[in-house]
């Protein structure tokens, strides 16, 4: 290495090898020069130097890397002093402008905030595993069904056996059923839980263990087992007060079952459930009084670890096949093996998605008004960075400054955004599926924080390095010159205007295009609570209840029970009617349909209907506000006739031209006389369309399960009241549960979209005011700049008004380019929304020209401030001042 | 040649560098050679070790170096005692005397070997 090689090395920082190289080749040079002295031969100096030194490659090695810590570590330290220093400085310049400071932190909050607000809950939905061992290998499986102990009807699914034949698929598979049962413990009145049947396989598959005692063991899946459950966490607190509680006993509608274990408090899967109960197979009707009607089972499994969603799915569909032929409705093969996950978050896919992105929308017009703010404040600093560059401060040294500042504000924006997104989560949670939210609760936890921080840093190189480099490239001799005259050269002025006015057009565009968003989910919204929901939710209040087998064995005794809960509803003062159903609407259950014929035409398939089946007692239809048409339902005492009421589509479908009411229908091979029509009920939800329904005599058949609804003129607290009274007061063994007023019940069923929709809002206002705050800021800007050119106009004779218009004319051309390219935008990517919204167009020209007026309103309102400005540029003093 | 009487203490090494830099700037060539005529070529020091615990002696503040240029324009790194080395020097000095004495004590104690 030549010597001029090594200082050329040693221009970029210390040079350790040469430097070691150096010292010890001096000392072995000079020893042997010492040999040679004292009369030896140059050979023999060189071997006994050698000697005498020592072994030179090991000194050097240990050297080497002595050296290297050392520099690396002097390094670190320059650099975080450096950093200190500028983290100093920056503070010391936000300080200095508290105002714009404060301004800017609170807009990238705002950004960043809705931000990690809505990747806390995207996270739970689609990236954050469950919290299952090896969750990416957990999937559902479509088409499977229970087998029932008395089955005697073909044999047309398949069952879990079917699956674990071949294990190099499936390595487990479970089924389980959520239901409720009423639990009672230490003889307290009985309390509703949430309880799932589960397969003997079901805790191996989701890998997870009991806490305290064990999961349940084969023999107790078996048929006539012993009966055992195991409870959750919370039942152990809540009941038993976390004492030992193994081998005690639980009572679940009078049936005792020995407890073998405690779940982990952090699982309850499925949803929130309370009490796991082996399900032996093929199970019995006993297990019927958790559930409504059918049993809501659920299949899943843990894939081989070799085998593919996409080959599990194949081969589901190879044994499918075995059962019977494939018909045009029936699942697609890729839908019958899903990712757990996805299963979980259903429907809710879109929204998030939407969300997600309208808020990262919202992100980029936070850091183009920011990025504008910066882009004008750095003409101001001008001057301030050519002294610096005079004081010997480099291009990279005053980059670096920059770009510290623009981290140090986004950093405390972040902060901001946290606190306030863990608030924000709490709201968030509607948006996503319930069964989804149980198992995952969505929170700030290490990766929502990380992801903020990663956001924090994009934001802050997106908004901070374009000023910083632009700054940094400041002409010495021009600003130092031009600082006096307040302003830059014209050149480089014209560069700022085009700069600042791209970022307008920008903003505008994407608000529009957030304002879109939002104001189709309104106009959705809007339509939703419009729709008729077929009956008339005021003044109603609901309570739920479930007998127990054991003390209401026969239909008799349910019946004295409802007869005897409604007399004493109907006697209470502010009540003028009850009634009990057997499911009420909006609450998704009871979706049994039945195939009802006319029985004039048994034959007609144009003219069958699928009815859905519930049970009522007299007064349901009155109590709702259902218009009826024909008689009521018979009485509870009234047993004797086959009689049904069918709403208006069934009765359209079974009789298209004629009356319905007086005629029979066929129930399978039962005859009914109609003797009612009644308006159509939205049964699951406001955006479904109706089916048909058919309401068939509570005292047939009083159901295991009923809701109990009461109208009157009380307010609903008293009337909730009055309702759990009547039932304690018949029986207080029976408790009532989900009470609720019918219009929360809607509510339910609307809250989703509705924090969708006020989210967007949310997001489609800041934006507007943001993109507002844009449009002023680089009018602002242009007016400061343009005084001169002002001051000449107005001495040439320029009105008042000439001038405002020249200002305004500019903010409203900013405006009309960036709402037309949001608007074109905004129409291209509409159709993405189309599944969340409820009658309305993605297109709908309404919303379209409401959100171009609404921006332009406010754009021109943004113009005001600037353009008084203008007005009051005084020719004189701008003259002067050159 | 008198060069290999065995390994020194490494606390010894350090006296030896730390009074071989009292009153003059050596680099370290010249601390072996100091050693070597001072001790009369009684002690031995493999002279590489002599980098490392340089090394050792800087990163506690004990020496400074820098590189200059020799009497024949090479470069040539140079140290020299710190204050904190001097002191240093001053306390481990007095603690090896007084050690040194005390076993010399032990050794003429009788009978007497010396």
């Amino acid at each position: 290495m030549s010597e001029r090689w090594r200082r050329y090395l040693r221009f970029w920082g210390p040079d350790v090898d040469g430097d070691i190289d150096d010292e010890l080749s001096y000392h072995v040079e000079r020893l042997t020069e010492f040999f040679v002295s004292r009369g030896l031969s140059p050979e023999d100096a060189r071997q006994a130097a050698a000697k005498a030194f020592g072994d030179v490659k090991d000194v050097r090695t240990r050297l080497h890397a002595h050296d290297r810590r050392k520099l690396s570590r002097s390094r670190r330290q320059h650099m975080l002093q450096d950093l200190a220093q500028d983290l100093r400085y920056a503070l010391r310049r936000l300080r200095a402008e508290p105002r714009f400071s404060a301004f800017v932190i609170l807009v990238l909050a705002l950004g960043i905030g809705a931000n990690t607000a809505i990747f806390s809950a995207i996270d739970t939905a689609f990236l954050k595993p469950l919290p299952f061992a090896s969750a990416d290998r957990l999937v559902s499986i479509a088409g499977l069904e229970l087998p029932l102990d008395l089955a005697t009807r073909p044999k047309s699914f398949a069952t879990m056996d079917d699956f674990t034949a071949d294990s190099t698929v499936f390595a487990e598979v479970a089924a389980y059923a959520s239901g409720g049962l009423n639990l009672t413990a230490g003889g307290a009145e009985p309390e509703r839980v949430k309880i799932a049947y589960v397969t003997s396989r079901f805790f191996a598959t989701l890998g997870k263990q009991a806490a305290v005692g064990r999961t349940p063991a084969p023999d107790e899946y078996a048929k006539g087992g012993p009966p055992t459950v195991v409870i959750s966490h919370g039942v152990w607190q809540r009941e038993f007060g976390g004492r030992n509680v193994v081998n005690r006993t639980l009572e679940l509608n009078g049936k005792g079952y020995r407890i073998v274990g405690v779940m982990p408090a952090d699982f309850g899967f499925p949803g929130r459930t309370e009490v796991w109960i082996p399900l032996a197979l093929p199970f019995g009707l006993d297990i019927m009084s958790a559930f409504r009607n059918f049993v809501p089972s659920v299949f899943i499994s843990r894939l081989a670890p070799a085998a593919t969603v996409a080959q599990a799915a194949q081969h589901a569909d190879v044994i499918r096949k075995r059962y019977r032929t494939i018909k045009p409705g029936d699942d697609p093969v890729s839908r019958l093996v899903r990712p757990l996950q996805a299963t979980l978050v259903g429907d809710r896919q879109t929204s998030l998605i939407v969300l997600g992105a309208s808020a990262a929308l919202l992100l980029l017009i936070a850091c183009a008004n920011v990025m504008n703010l910066l882009l004008s404040r750095a003409a101001a600093r001008r001057r301030e960075l050519a002294i610096r560059v005079v004081l010997g401060a480099t291009r990279l040294r005053i980059t670096r400054q920059l770009v510290v500042e623009s981290l140090l504000l986004a950093a405390t924006g972040a902060a901001i955004a946290v606190v306030a997104a863990r608030f924000a989560v709490r709201i968030l949670s509607a948006t996503l599926p319930p069964n989804l939210a149980d198992v995952s609760p969505p929170g700030v936890d290490g990766r929502v924080l990380a992801f903020t921080m990663l956001v924090a840093l994009a934001t802050s190189l997106v908004f901070g390095v374009a000023p910083a480099f632009g700054a940094s490239r400041t002409d010495l001799g021009e600003a130092m010159k031009s600082a006096g005259a307040g302003g830059g050269g014209t050149r480089r002025r014209a560069a700022g205007a085009r700069g600042g006015g791209a970022l307008v057009v920008a903003e505008v565009s994407l608000a529009v295009m957030l304002l879109v968003g939002a104001g189709l989910m309104l106009e959705s919204l809007d339509a939703l609570l419009r729709t008729d929901s077929g009956f008339r939710p005021e003044r109603v209040v609901t309570g739920r209840l479930v007998f127990s087998e054991t003390r209401y064995p026969n239909p008799a005794a349910k019946a004295v029970f409802f007869t005897r809960v409604l007399e004493r509803l109907r006697a209470t003062p502010g009540i003028s009617s009850a009634a009990a159903v057997s499911a009420l609407p909006m609450e998704g259950v009871g979706n049994i349909g039945l195939r009802v014929a006319p029985a004039d035409a048994p034959e007609d398939t144009t003219r069958m209907g699928l009815g859905l089946y519930l049970m009522a007692t007299p007064g349901y239809f009155a109590t709702m506000g259902v218009p009826l048409r024909g008689q009521d339902l018979p009485a509870l005492s009234d047993t004797a006739h086959r009689v049904a009421v069918i709403n208006q589509s069934l009765a359209h479908a079974l009789w298209p031209d004629r009356e319905a009411v007086g005629r029979q229908l066929l129930l399978g091979e039962e005859r009914r006389t109609v003797i009612g029509v009644v308006g159509d009920i939205r049964t699951r939800r406001l955006d479904e369309t109706p089916d048909g329904q058919l309401y068939l005599p509570m005292s047939e058949q009083p159901q295991a399960y009923a809701s109990i609804v009461a109208k009157g003129s009380g307010q609903p607290p008293a009337m909730l009241a009055a309702l759990r009274e009547a039932v304690h007061a018949t029986d207080p063994m029976e408790p009532l549960y989900s009470m609720a007023t019918m219009n929360d019940v809607i509510e339910t069923t609307v809250a989703p979209r509705r924090t969708n929709t006020m989210l967007l809002a949310l997001f489609g206002s800041l934006a507007v005011v943001l993109a507002a705050v844009g449009v002023f800021a680089v009018l602002s800007y242009g007016v400061e700049q343009r005084r001169r050119e002002i001051g000449v106009r107005v001495a040439l004779g320029a009105q008042r008004g000439d001038v405002s218009r020249l200002v305004v004319r500019q903010g409203v051309a900013l405006a009309g380019v960036g709402a037309l390219i949001g608007l074109i935008a905004a129409f291209v990517l509409s159709r993405f929304v189309t599944s969340m919204l409820y009658a309305v167009s993605p297109r709908d020209p309404l919303v379209f020209a409401g959100a171009a007026a609404l921006l332009a309103v406010v754009a021109l309102l943004a113009t005001f401030g600037p353009a008084m400005r203008a007005t009051g540029v005084d020719p004189l003093t701008t003259l002067r001042e050159e | 040649m008198a060069r290999d009487k065995g390994d020194l203490l490494q606390g010894t090494l350090t006296l030896l560098i730390l009074k071989a830099l009292v009153g003059q700037d050596l680099h370290g060539y010249s601390i072996a050679r100091w050693i070597e005529d001072v001790t009369k070529q009684a002690l031995a020091i493999e002279e590489g070790s002599l980098y490392p615990a340089l090394r050792r002696l800087e990163d506690r503040g004990l020496v400074t170096s820098k590189w200059t240029l020799s009497d024949t324009g090479r470069r040539v790194r140079v140290y020299a005692l710190s204050r904190t080395g001097r002191a240093e020097l001053s306390t481990e000095a007095t603690a090896w005397m007084q050690l040194s004495r005390a076993v010399t004590l032990v050794l003429r104690a009788e009978p007497s070997l010396v």
